[in-house]
């Protein structure tokens, strides 16, 4: 099951939930889900719940490695099985440390599917009016901007210790030169003034992209 | 003949013209002829008669006899101017003697014996044939008679009559004549008769018909048939007084032959001869009913064969022993009556016919039934009868047809035996079963039952005046059949012993029925004594708590008992070696007795009891598993053992741990956490399943990231009962997701 959840200021959560247990049609008889583990290597490596009861445990291969939890339905095991899941409540809201508990707003239940593709500006990602999570571009802008500001200060901490010991070595005036410049050009790069001026996700998207092949 | 001839006599011969012959024979007085008279071929014509009346002879005496005389047809002897007349009757080829009586003479000085011959010979038949007619009836009438007579007559001639023949017409019809012959004796001057008639028979008018053998009496007296063929014989025994009567009979009797004599009792032997046998061709009856025997028990026959379905009837019917030739078989219709024995032997019916190939007697006891159906029975009683005949029924042996389908019948074979006057117990043998209705009284000390090989298959031994003994009981659909021990003692034991080092080899699945389940248990027992206790093989205990048991009663050396903690809740009980019971009911656990057995709800514990320790011995399982959550938590029991689940309550052990996709809630592996957030950019939430008792707990955070230049912080914040955010910055103010995978771990109190 998965859910996201809205923060007063705006910011969402995205969650993950495991089933607390599964039902066997066949005799009724429950298995408490405990843990979730990845198993094998490469290609052959599997994801799979296990748990039990007192008489029964098991691991369960429910999907390829880096198979999310989150995506399992009541259903997902066949119509042998039924998966208990907690409500969000339950799961989530209820576990929160209070001071965070208050600051959400409202959830709702999602499904992989409709989170965007590009998780570069996951942080921007907000639960819009229709239901739908999308990247809001002022948040993005800002999010460009730190991306910038980290990229330029390994960066630029590169650069100086690559002027310093070309100074050292007695470097041509040149090299130095270039090394100024490019040092000036990180220490500007969160000011690209196409940042501002982008209205869309791709526009703050080629900004980074061009800084970083740079 | 002696010849003369004629020409030398002197003879007037007459011409022909005279009629020839001769005449006026004058000068011999004895004048002799000598060859035929008919000289010089010239036949005599005209009578030759004698000169004077009954003076002169044709011939003489022996010496001067003529040869021959021929005589025409119908031609004339006359004597005495024909009172005695000899005619010739020309066509029936006889003389007709005129004048009476024919006298034979006979010269009593000759020896020789006056006969009357046949003069006719039928070479062919060998038959001689002399006629006596009797004559002068001018028609013949029935009863007409002719007699020969036979008598004597004396010198003076006189005559006297002492037989005659006769014969008499009995039909006179021509072509159909019937006649008689009679044979007329005088008997002291009475004219007895015997008489033989054309057809029927020979008549005697007296009682006696006397055979007198001269010379010999060793030759036995015979009357023949007609081809002269013995038809009868008379055997004559010297001075014998007994002899054969032959009976005639009236209508709608029988004629006898029967013994007769002087002697008082005269049997009557009947003997064939040789080799051959007496014959009867019909019947052979007695002559009055159940008046006579075939033997005697001094004479008795020695076999008696029989035909093909013939049978031997007593009394009209009322039994009858009958052939069956179908199968070889004696049908004893109305039962067999006084089968006794003769002479201290001991009766039997038995098999003469035994069959080698088969190695089988068999002897057949046959009920009838028209139409056989199934439940027929057929039965053989068998009783005893007393000096008067009355008898007594003592069993019976009954079979009945099970199943009368043609060539799939069934059949048992059942035995009744009276017991208190009433037929009512048996025994009875069916295809595949022995149906005893009784004991079996084995009269031998150690009576076996063996299998067809005659291995020994179950041995029974005994013990002298035993009380106690085994009973075997069967049982309905889905029941159990079972062994018990049964006897006089009100509490008997079931022993099972195998031989020497053999053990008992239960080959299936063991299984202890004998359960209780007494009250419920609302307090802790010592001296634990349910109702039942005492057989019971498996008690199981309910209780509305945890309680301990610390003794349990009706210990017995060798004694197994199940106990079942038998709650649905989750009430365990204790089962404790504690001095509140008595020492003989306490139990030894497998903790050394120092702690208690613990039975959780579901379980159960075999209980041993030690004879020799006077205890009872908990087998098995192991000490109560530190399932309690205090005790896993103060970490210092040393003798309970951890369950799986269990573990977790350890405080050395990690409480919740995850290891996370960066960027995403995608869960890589996790223990007790019920959802991974991605809350932020470099932040995960983790939410746990079981809460930690407090936000006390230590949580250990790092991340899995490729970079090697990065000064990459992993924090924890937030930290709540079932919760906490883990952070990941590389500098301040810019919170960075790890490129790997987020790791965390907590330990704590739950």
């Amino acid at each position: 099951m998965k859910y996201v959840h809205e923060n007063e200021d705006g910011t969402i959560a995205l969650w993950s939930v495991v089933p607390t247990k599964i039902t066997r049609v066949s005799d009724g008889a429950e298995f408490f889900i405990n843990q979730t583990r990845t198993v094998g290597q490469g290609p052959n490596a599997r994801f799979e719940i296990g748990g039990g009861n007192d008489i029964e445990a098991f691991f369960m291969d429910v999907g390829p490695a880096g198979f999310d939890v989150g995506d399992l339905e009541a259903d997902s095991l066949g119509s042998n099985y039924v998966i208990h899941f907690p409500t969000f409540e339950e799961a989530v809201l209820d576990k929160l440390h209070p001071d965070n508990k208050v600051k959400v707003k409202k959830h709702k239940k999602i499904k992989s599917g409709d989170l965007p593709a590009d998780r570069t500006f996951r942080g921007a990602w907000r639960l819009k009016a229709n239901g739908k999570i999308d990247v809001d571009v002022g948040a993005a802008r800002t999010i460009t901007r730190q991306h910038l500001t980290v990229a330029a200060n390994m960066a630029k901490a590169n650069l100086e210790r690559e002027y310093t010991q070309m100074q050292m070595q007695g470097g041509n005036a040149a090299a130095l030169t270039k090394l100024r410049d490019k040092h000036q050009k990180w220490s500007t790069a969160k000011d690209d003034p196409r940042i501002d001026a982008a209205t869309t996700v791709d526009e703050l998207k080629a900004v980074l992209d061009e800084v970083s092949a740079s | 003949m002696k010849h003369a001839d004629l020409d030398q006599g002197i003879v007037n011969r007459l011409p022909t013209s005279a009629g020839g012959g001769l005449n006026n024979v004058v000068e011999d007085l004895t004048p002799q002829l000598g060859g035929n008279l008919d000289p010089n071929g010239f036949a005599w014509a005209g009578h030759l008669v004698p000169s004077a009346d009954d003076t002169y002879n044709l011939g003489t005496l022996s010496t001067a006899e003529w040869s021959n005389l021929y005589l025409g047809p119908n031609a004339v002897i006359g004597f005495d101017n024909n009172d005695v007349t000899i005619t010739h009757v020309a066509g029936s080829n006889f003389l007709w003697f005129g004048g009476g009586l024919i006298g034979i003479y006979h010269d009593p000085s000759s020896a020789s014996t006056p006969v009357f011959q046949a003069s006719h010979n039928y070479d062919s038949a060998v038959v001689k044939v002399a006629s006596f007619r009797g004559a002068g009836r001018a028609t013949a009438a029935n009863g007409d008679e002719a007699h020969i007579q036979f008598g004597l007559e004396n010198s003076a001639g006189s005559q006297v009559e002492i037989a005659k023949l006769t014969w008499q017409i009995d039909t006179v019809t021509a072509g159909a004549e019937d006649g008689r012959m009679e044979m007329n004796l005088l008997d002291n001057g009475v004219d007895q008769r015997m008489y033989v008639f054309a057809r029927d028979y020979l008549y005697m008018n007296h009682t006696d018909l006397y055979f007198e053998q001269y010379g010999s009496t060793a030759n036995n007296i015979s009357i023949r048939d007609r081809s002269f063929n013995k038809a009868f014989e008379l055997d004559p025994i010297a001075s014998s007084v007994n002899n054969v009567r032959v009976s005639n009979a009236v209508t709608g009797t029988s004629p006898t032959i029967s013994g007769a004599g002087d002697d008082a009792n005269v049997g009557l032997i009947l003997d064939a001869k040789g080799t051959e046998y007496i014959r009867f061709a019909d019947a052979a009856v007695p002559n009055t009913n159940d008046g006579a025997a075939l033997g005697t028990t001094a004479l008795k026959w020695s076999d008696l064969w029989l035909a093909a379905d013939a049978k031997i009837d007593f009394n009209s019917g009322g039994i009858i022993w009958q052939h069956d030739s179908a199968n070889d078989a004696i049908s004893f219709s109305g039962g067999i009556h006084n089968f006794f024995s003769i002479v201290n032997t001991t009766p039997a019916i038995w098999s003469s016919n035994y069959d080698d190939s088969n190695n089988v007697a068999a002897a057949l006891f046959l009920g009838y039934r028209a139409t056989p159906t199934d439940n027929d029975r057929a039965y053989m009683s068998l009783q005893l009868s007393d000096d008067t005949a009355v008898q007594t029924e003592m069993a019976r042996i009954v079979w009945r047809m099970e199943d009368v389908s043609n060539g799939t019948e069934d059949g048992s074979i059942e035995f009744y035996i009276i017991s208190n006057g009433s037929l009512n117990q048996y025994h009875r043998f069916g295809a595949g079963y022995y149906d005893l209705d009784g004991d079996i009284w084995y009269t031998t000390t150690s009576p076996e039952i063996r299998d067809l090989n005659y291995n020994e298959l179950i041995d029974f031994d005994y013990v002298a005046s035993a009380v106690n003994h085994i009973s075997i009981e069967n049982a309905v659909t889905t029941g159990t059949p079972s062994i018990k021990a049964v006897g006089d003692d009100t509490n008997v034991n079931l022993g099972l012993a195998a031989k020497g080092t053999g053990l008992l080899d239960f080959q299936d699945a063991f299984k202890m029925t004998n359960v209780i389940t007494p009250a419920q248990i609302t307090a802790n027992q010592d001296n634990y004594a349910p109702t039942g206790y005492e057989t019971a093989s498996v008690i199981r205990l309910t209780t509305n708590g945890y309680y301990t048991i610390s003794g349990l009663a009706g210990g017995v050396d060798g004694k197994i008992v199940i106990l079942v903690n038998a709650n649905s809740s989750s009430d365990g009980i204790d089962l404790l070696h504690d001095t509140t019971s008595t020492a003989a009911n306490r139990f030894y656990t497998p903790s050394n007795g120092n702690y208690g057995h613990y039975l959780y709800p579901g379980s159960a514990v075999t209980l041993y009891y030690d004879g020799t320790s006077s205890r009872w011995i908990v087998i098995g399982g192991a000490p109560r598993s530190a399932e309690n959550q205090s005790t896993m938590e103060t970490a210092t029991n040393n003798v309970s053992y951890v369950t799986p689940n269990a573990m977790k309550w350890h405080p050395g052990v990690a409480k919740c741990w995850v290891v996370g996709t960066p960027n995403s809630t995608t869960i890589i592996a996790s223990y007790n956490v019920t959802a991974l957030g991605d809350t932020a950019t470099g932040q995960q939430t983790v939410t746990i399943a079981t809460d930690f008792s407090s936000a006390n707990y230590c949580v250990l955070v790092t991340v899995d990231d490729t970079s090697t230049t990065l000064v990459n912080s992993a924090t924890v914040r937030g930290r709540a009962p079932g919760s906490y955010i883990m952070n990941s910055v590389i500098e301040a103010g810019s919170g960075d997701d790890p490129s790997t995978a987020w790791h965390s771990v907590a330990f704590g109190d739950q």
